[in-house]
């Protein structure tokens, strides 16, 4: 095993890079994927006889702070050879490159949070949380799921999900160690000294149900009987154990919360399934968004996973207005060509008396149903494999506020697939997946400059009459709306009603599309 | 338009701040957004509109066109009718053009030794406008490149001095050469600023036309110089002006007789159910509601039908791209994908047809992802539904009554990028 353990290091704070965790502001431009080194260079002094750089006749750098810019890339030599300006840039940057690779990496004492990776559980156990992540992190299981330390009941114990702990544990703020029972108990025959107990647990699983009973009261006596040891881990160990590849036990505990993702969970290797995941966890994280499951994981009983509030179901009256009013929209566009469309097949048009438009024409000539509110055929047979489209996370922007006893409605939802095995979603698919999202309000305005005119007059409305009233309690007329502002039909046609965002992972690159449900039947440019 | 609806006091108050915009012509030449025209008598106080002699009349242009069955589409070669097909509407392109058919104004302006622009050749020109551009601004880089490196050297010579590396900021800081300055220089004395502005787009050229050629000794005319060009028309555009607005009338070359409509339906079918011309498919092969016509039409006519102008996509590896009033106007906004569905998965199986095999990969999304996204247009997946042929009857099939039994969701495909988004 591993015996360079990756404790962080405690570095004094001075020496520390001043940036916050999980606010790169610097970081303006998403398709910068190269980052520009010399920034986090060292500026007072590089490390002695070191880069080759520094044993130039040091051109003094950074006199003055220069803002790197985007510009054209010079991607290569001059024709005659190198030139001493090129070499030396290219110098300078793989010595910054270099420099800031080779800095200590730590953080303070005071920020490191200690987890224990409970395999039974799939979960990392975090007694003492430090730090601001666990305002959007984790998730609290009841006390008497497997306390450790002196815990009295009662207390609720905080507890990260594998990618969670794996984002903490990778950038150095987490401590983690491997929770390990010894039993004092002299083996039995054919076993072990120490042996793990979630692999019996795992093995007790795997048995039939009968035997279920037994094996569980073995494991009680089991427990009862062994020690806790506690192992630090490194961060491939947390990988390859959080990642769900070392023990049958592990991958079942691992891939169960995973199984949405997945057709036929027990035949595939649960790293595919999670890998993507864990990816697009880490990516929308360390940018700053707050990322949790959109299916709260297996958990046991009485976990409070924070969740979104659920949406309101309308009610029957307003599911029937919505019906009555969208009727009555279909029948009066029908009824706009109804002078000119016929009901022969063979010829659509017929102009007969009256006065028309080639709007009328246009509308006469919509024979080919369209848009999503139309019913899907159902096929007699549905095929029975799982979608691979089913949202995963929930995502809000940096800038909303969140707080784990009161989660908005997220800002986005995200659906991870392997790029590699899965196809663009088919049109069931889809539907399944808008069926279950909110309708957007429609796009803002676009941003204009500001008039330098003075603002003009908040007129109130007068307020509304009684009858208005009546309807409004009927729900026939919609509520009078803050400032109704014209939306620019482009702009309508491309945000859509409802939107997902899709993340197809490829081997660690990940694509991020949205997919919107069109509305181009109610949008029609004549 | 707007100050036709204004009323007279209100061009009193705005003269002053604005100017007087110019009317585009174009919004004359193109103004019908379908080939056939509608004469409504304008309405008078005293009578009611809904009386007879009040009634809109219809003016069909009657156009015609041949079948050819090599290329698998329709010519127009009448010079009137192939005018009212492209000015109302933008159906079909010409054969020798990029789009507008322009081969015969090329070509009396080249006879003539004129200099009026046709849209090919504002490309063209702008193309060597952006050679000259870019030859230039390589130049302004290695001219600071190897000023930067004469400081460099110096301040190498000297190590009291300081020296600032250039590199962060060399490239983009040099004074280049604008694209307005390269673009006038080459283009000499001014050719019609509205062509050079907008790309892709047609040129109104007839008044230059004219006026050019009353300045020649002798110009040629253009009906002095045999037209070698036709307007070609795809099935889609065939079928929806023949059935659906009944202003084109197909001649088929074998029977030397115009086709009917339930004639017409069968050919365009069944051309497209072979895959070669001289194979003709068999007749079970025509009866399948995925025959790729009935989908491409289906989608064709609901984009028709809502208002766009569609006009083929394969320059931009899509099926359909969706222009607002026209290409004359305004770049094309969508770019639709047709991606068919199969109501019943047994179908697709039996399939002779071969694009349900099309890969609908990742790889294959995002390279049309990719290359919309750079030419600023917006990808649309159309969701077309192939009916289940346990629920279409051969009757069904025989008559454009089947479109009916097809549907066109829409999906919007754009880019999350969540460094952008994050407030």
């Amino acid at each position: 095993m591993d015996d360079v353990l990756e404790t962080p290091a405690v570095l004094p704070e001075s020496t520390l890079p001043q940036t916050t965790p999980d606010a790169p502001e610097e970081e303006e431009d998403g398709e910068d994927d190269m980052p520009d080194w010399t920034r986090f260079a060292p500026q007072p002094s590089a490390p002695a006889g070191s880069s080759s750089s520094s044993s130039k006749p040091g051109p003094a750098a950074g006199k003055k702070q220069i803002i790197p810019q985007r510009g054209d890339k010079e991607f290569s030599p001059s024709a005659a050879g190198e030139t001493a300006l090129q070499s030396y840039a290219l110098q300078r940057a793989r010595g910054a490159m270099f420099d800031a690779l080779r800095a200590g990496r730590g953080s303070s004492s005071k920020n490191i949070t200690h987890g224990l990776w409970v395999p039974r559980l799939g979960r990392v156990k975090v007694p003492h949380p430090r730090g601001q992540y666990f305002t959007t992190m984790g998730h609290f299981l009841p006390a008497s799921e497997g306390t450790i330390g002196k815990e009295g009941k009662g207390v609720k114990q905080l507890v990260l999900l594998p990618e969670e702990a794996l984002y903490l544990i990778e950038r150095g703020s987490m401590a983690c160690e491997r929770e390990m029972r010894v039993q004092l108990r002299p083996p039995r025959s054919g076993e072990y000294g120490g042996r793990e107990e979630g692999k019996g647990a795992g093995d007790g699983e795997q048995g039939g149900e009968a035997a279920t009973k037994a094996q569980e009261e073995e494991e009680a006596k089991e427990r009862v009987e062994s020690v806790l040891h506690a192992v630090p881990m490194s961060v491939q160990q947390a990988y390859a154990e959080m990642l769900g590849t070392e023990g049958l036990t592990l991958e079942r505990y691992q891939v169960r919360p995973f199984s949405s993702l997945s057709c036929v969970t027990s035949l595939r290797p649960p790293l595919l399934e999670l890998t993507p995941a864990s990816q697009v966890y880490a990516y929308l994280r360390r940018l700053g968004y707050t990322v949790t499951r959109a299916h709260p994981p297996t958990s046991p009983e009485g976990a409070l996973f924070p969740r979104p509030p659920a949406r309101a179901q309308p009610t029957l009256w307003q599911r029937l207005s919505a019906h009555i009013r969208r009727w009555l929209v279909d029948w009066s566009r029908w009824g706009q060509g109804a002078g000119v469309r016929s009901g022969n097949w063979w010829a659509p048009l017929r102009f007969g008396w009256g006065r028309w438009t080639y709007r009328d024409i246009f509308t006469a000539l919509r024979l080919i149903p369209s848009g999503h509110k139309l019913p899907l055929y159902a096929p007699s047979n549905p095929p029975s494999t799982q979608s691979p489209y089913e949202v995963f996370f929930h995502v809000w922007r940096p800038s909303t506020p969140w707080k784990k006893t009161a989660v908005p409605p997220p800002d986005f939802e995200v659906i991870v697939v392997n790029a590699n095995t899965t196809r663009i979603p088919t049109l069931a698919e889809l539907a399944n997946v808008f069926d279950h999202l909110p309708v957007q309000p429609p796009p803002p305005p676009r941003k204009r400059p500001p008039p330098s005119a003075a603002p003009p007059a908040v007129t109130s409305p007068p307020p509304p009459s009684l009858l208005t009233h009546i309807k409004r309690l009927l729900h026939l007329t919609p509520p009078p709306k803050q400032k109704e502002h014209k939306v620019h039909p482009f702009a309508a046609l491309k945000a859509g009603r409802k939107s997902v965002v899709l993340a197809a992972v490829d081997a660690g690159s990940v694509s991020l599309v949205r997919f919107s449900e069109g509305v181009f039947e109610d949008w029609p440019m004549v | 338009m707007a100050a036709s609806v204004a009323g007279p006091s209100t061009p009193a108050t705005t003269a002053p701040t604005k100017p007087k915009r110019r009317p585009n012509p174009n919004n004359v030449i193109y103004g019908n957004p379908l080939p056939i025209l509608i004469e409504t008598p304008p309405r008078t106080p005293y009578t009611l509109g809904f009386l007879p002699f009040h009634r809109s009349k219809i003016i069909n242009p009657e156009c015609s066109g041949i079948y050819d069955p090599l290329t698998r589409s329709v010519w127009v070669t009448g010079k009137r009718d192939v005018r009212v097909l492209w000015e109302r509407g933008f159906f079909g392109k010409g054969s020798l053009s990029r789009s507008e058919p322009s081969w015969l104004t090329r070509r009396v302006q080249q006879l003539n030794g004129g200099e009026v622009l046709t849209a090919e050749e504002v490309t063209a020109r702008r193309r060597e406008q952006r050679k000259h551009f870019k030859a230039s601004r390589t130049a302004a880089i290695q001219k600071a490149a190897q000023e930067a490196e004469a400081a460099f050297s110096a301040s190498l010579e000297s190590p009291a001095s300081t020296f600032e590396l250039p590199l962060v900021n060399a490239p983009h800081n040099v004074p280049r050469p604008t694209f307005e300055a390269a673009a006038s220089k080459a283009s000499g004395d001014g050719p019609p600023k509205a062509s050079e502005t907008k790309e892709d787009k047609g040129v109104n050229s007839e008044d230059e036309v004219e006026k050019q050629l009353r300045q020649q000794p002798e110009p040629l005319d253009e009906d002095q110089v045999e037209n070698m060009e036709h307007l070609q028309l795809t099935l889609q555009e065939a079928f929806f002006l023949a059935w659906g607005l009944g202003c084109l009338r197909v001649l088929d070359t074998e029977s030397g007789q115009y086709l009917s409509l339930p004639s017409l339906w069968a050919l365009c079918i069944s051309s497209s159910a072979s895959p070669l011309p001289s194979l003709p498919p068999t007749i079970d092969e025509c009866r399948r509601p995925d025959n790729p016509f009935l989908i491409h039409y289906a989608t064709y006519h609901h984009y028709r039908s809502l208002g766009w102008v569609v006009r083929g996509g394969i320059k931009f590896c899509v099926d359909y791209l969706l222009y607002k009033r026209g290409p004359v106007f305004t770049h094309a906004e969508f770019a639709i994908v047709i991606c068919p569905e199969y109501e019943d998965p047994a179908d697709a199986a039996s399939s002779p047809f071969h694009f349900q095999k099309e890969p609908f990969t990742w790889t294959w999304f995002s390279t049309i992802n990719r290359v919309n996204a750079q030419v600023k247009k917006t990808l649309i997946l159309a969701y077309v539904t192939i009916p289940a042929m346990s629920r279409v009857t051969e009757q069904d099939l025989d008559s454009p009554k089947s479109l009916s039994t097809y549907s066109v969701r829409e999906v919007v495909v754009r880019r999350f990028v969540p460094a952008r988004m994050r407030d």
